[in-house]
């Protein structure tokens, strides 16, 4: 598959702080490739060397083969993590404006706006101006300005931040759909339920690094973690905590006097081999889980801490 | 770009600041003023028989007396029933300065080899600027009499030929002209909306460079040419702004009945060259990074308040006083200057001298728009 954005050993400084630290991306066509990070990773500086906004200390950067010029720009949509339209515009003259920007034919212009509307759900409200939008609508008409000429590549920095859940889904399901419709998708998020929905192929960063990249099996697969199992459990024993900790295939055991969570590495039946043992100490329990790895796991393994703050 | 510049036109239609400032203000403020200053200037004013003092303390240069003569009508060149443009009064200077004190002189003129002028403090202008017109018409012929007289002496006498018509030209216009010495807070107020277009213009700067706001950095990402973009922009900003001030013109000339004492079109003009200062103004202090809008946006206020204070908006008597004390810097203020457009015609009938304003005005938009580009060229950024 062809390779969209390419970026190699891409260093930028904001003076003393390193923002990027030789990281490396590679997009193919056709992919919704996630940018999952914690806030301040470098995720919106990584975007904006690709779009050629910020200059960079080193690296090598290429979008469709070529260094950013203008005729690439045509085929790029963005939607910036700030939201950027004009107060002083209605929604429908908003997307005419952004997306006149890009195509000047007018018949085709309207086609694109109205096909735009459609699809992200502002029929009717079509008049109003920003302002008087809510949050979740004012993030749909900025993504509606930055994808309205039907880009090939599409590159949104936190679409999702400050929006209603309703909101959120549609917007999903909305990116998924144009990735359907033939668009490379790139996205960046610190919410990895989000990336683990819709991403085909993910990298995580930290601190400007990459630490991890590839699907969500792969990623998973990087790391230890394949089950946790929590089970309310109140006023266990020493004894009985020593020998749930030395179940086969649990490597960590953490207890709260109240809820017993064990992580497992590889096996089968951890849980039920978990309760059988409850059931024959006679120990009374309450609500039970089995938790498959996220990529918080992953990147809780890797770096030591939490994806979200 | 026609499509941009249909939007720009449109939001700043819509931006309710925008309107109010650039058309609003100069129609409240103007009719402020008409009613403030309306029972005054409804009283003729006469600008003949201008007392002044002439205090010879050397032999004075050739023609000066003769043209002294024929302003106070000594050599009886003025008919009956007409008044001479001056009144000598004195020649000591003593009895001047203490009649000055009194207010009951215009100038005094010095003659000490050169040909100096001293006006009563804080002065309310018109006459005193008449005064200060003559001579500095008598000076500049008077140094191309003598250099002429040296080297070409064939071209004389048209030369005085033309020296003299324009003191007469000068004389009637000053006699004749219907000027009302308040229309200056009006020359000022149109000044004034020019540079408040500032505003917009500091827009123009902030809306399309990414490093300055999110709106910029997402019109940077887009194909269109930065050239394209800022141009589209100023265009339509000084389009808006030349609609407003033609509009708050049209208000204060044609409804409230102000006698401008220039053509309409003049008027045009100025409005046009005051809007594109303000507004490259504005483009050049809205390019200054690292600067929030609120300051930049109260950077703009003072600068054109300031400017307009001591060309006179809010005291007539200021550019006098600027004029007395640092006069080169009424040949700059950019306020001072689009005041002088208008009373450069008005008053005295000058059309060089409008010229030479409209000259230095030029020089300062394009000192400022190269200062904007040169701070707006750059397309990448080390930090946004
Ligand atoms: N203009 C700037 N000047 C200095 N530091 C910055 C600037 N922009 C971002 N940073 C820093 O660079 C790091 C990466 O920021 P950013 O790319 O915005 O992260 P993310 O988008 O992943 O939240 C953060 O530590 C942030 O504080
Ligand atoms: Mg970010």
């Amino acid at each position: 598959m062809e390779t969209v954005v390419k970026v190699e050993r891409l260093v930028k400084r904001y003076k003393e702080l390193i923002a990027l630290d030789h990281l490396e991306l590679d997009i193919k066509e056709g992919e919704i490739f996630g940018l999952l990070g914690p806030n301040g990773s470098g995720k919106t500086t990584a975007i904006n060397c690709i779009l050629s906004l910020l200059t960079y200390d080193k690296g090598e950067i290429s979008v469709f083969g070529k260094k950013l010029c203008a005729e690439v720009k045509k085929d790029i949509g963005v939607v910036m993590q700030n939201v950027a339209v004009l107060d002083e515009l209605n929604v429908r003259e908003n997307i005419d404006y952004f997306c006149g920007l890009y195509i000047s034919d007018k018949a085709l212009r309207k086609q694109r706006v109205d096909e735009v509307i459609a699809f992200a759900g502002l029929e009717g409200f079509e008049k109003f101006r920003p302002k008087k939008l809510s949050g979740g609508l004012l993030r749909r008409l900025n993504i509606a300005c930055g994808i309205a000429h039907k880009p090939k590549l599409i590159i949104m920095d936190e679409p999702t931040v400050a929006v209603d859940p309703q909101s959120r889904n549609k917007i999903l399901e909305g990116i998924e759909e144009l990735n359907r419709q033939g668009a490379t998708i790139i996205y960046t998020s610190h919410y990895m339920e989000e990336v683990e929905q819709i991403c085909s192929r993910i990298a995580i960063i930290d601190k400007g690094r990459n630490i991890a990249e590839g699907t969500k099996q792969e990623l998973k697969k990087l790391i230890k973690n394949t089950e946790t199992v929590s089970v309310e459990a109140a006023g266990l024993t020493e004894e009985q905590l020593e020998t749930a900790k030395n179940m086969p295939h649990a490597y960590d055991c953490k207890y709260d006097g109240k809820t017993l969570t064990l992580l497992y590495s590889g096996g089968k039946h951890n849980l039920t081999r978990l309760l059988d043992y409850m059931h024959k100490e006679e120990i009374p329990i309450g609500r039970v889980y089995s938790l498959l790895p996220t990529l918080n796991d992953v990147f809780l393994e890797i770096t030591g801490k939490e994806l979200r703050d | 770009m026609l499509n941009r510049i249909k939007y720009e036109l449109i939001s700043l239609l819509r931006n309710k600041i925008v309107v109010f400032w650039l058309m609003g203000f100069p129609v409240v403020l103007g009719t402020l003023f008409f009613v403030a200053f309306g029972s005054l200037a409804d009283s003729e004013q006469d600008y003949s028989d201008i007392r002044v003092a002439v205090v010879k303390k050397t032999e004075a240069p050739e023609g000066f007396d003769e043209m002294m003569n024929a302003l106070s009508g000594k050599d009886g060149s003025v008919s009956d029933g007409e008044n001479p443009l001056f009144e000598i009064v004195t020649d000591k200077e003593d009895t001047a300065r203490a009649l000055m004190e009194k207010g009951e002189l215009e100038a005094i003129i010095y003659v000490d080899g050169d040909v100096s002028l001293e006006v009563p403090y804080g002065a309310g202008g018109i006459k005193a600027g008449i005064v200060k017109s003559v001579l500095d018409t008598f000076k500049s012929r008077y140094e191309i009499i003598s250099s002429a007289a040296a080297s070409h002496p064939e071209k004389l006498p048209p030369i005085i030929k033309e020296a003299e018509r324009e003191t007469n030209y000068i004389k009637s216009e000053s006699n004749s002209a219907n000027f009302d010495p308040y229309v200056q807070y009006f020359y000022n107020l149109l000044a004034m909306s020019g540079l408040m277009g500032s505003m917009m213009g500091m827009y123009c700067a902030i809306n399309h460079q990414a490093n300055l706001s999110a709106l910029g950095a997402r019109v940077e990402i887009s194909p269109l040419s930065k050239f394209k973009d800022i141009l589209s922009s100023l265009i339509a900003t000084l389009l808006i702004h030349n609609v407003f001030l033609n509009i708050a013109s049209v208000y204060l000339v044609y409804i409230l009945g102000i006698k401008f004492g220039v053509p309409f079109t003049i008027i045009i003009a100025v409005n046009f060259l005051s809007s594109v200062i303000g507004d490259s103004l504005g483009c050049f202090i809205g390019s200054i990074g690292g600067l929030k809008d609120g300051i930049k946006n109260a950077l703009l206020l003072a600068c054109s308040l300031g400017l307009c204070f001591l060309s006179g908006l809010m005291f007539g008597g200021m550019r006098l006083i600027i004029e007395e004390s640092f006069p080169l810097f009424n040949r700059i203020n950019p306020a001072a200057l689009i005041v002088d457009c208008f009373y450069s015609v008005c008053v005295y009938g000058n059309y060089e001298k409008l010229i030479s304003n409209i000259v230095i005005l030029l020089i300062w938009c394009a000192l400022l728009l190269t200062g904007s580009m040169i701070m707006t060229r750059k397309r990448k950024y080390n930090s946004i």
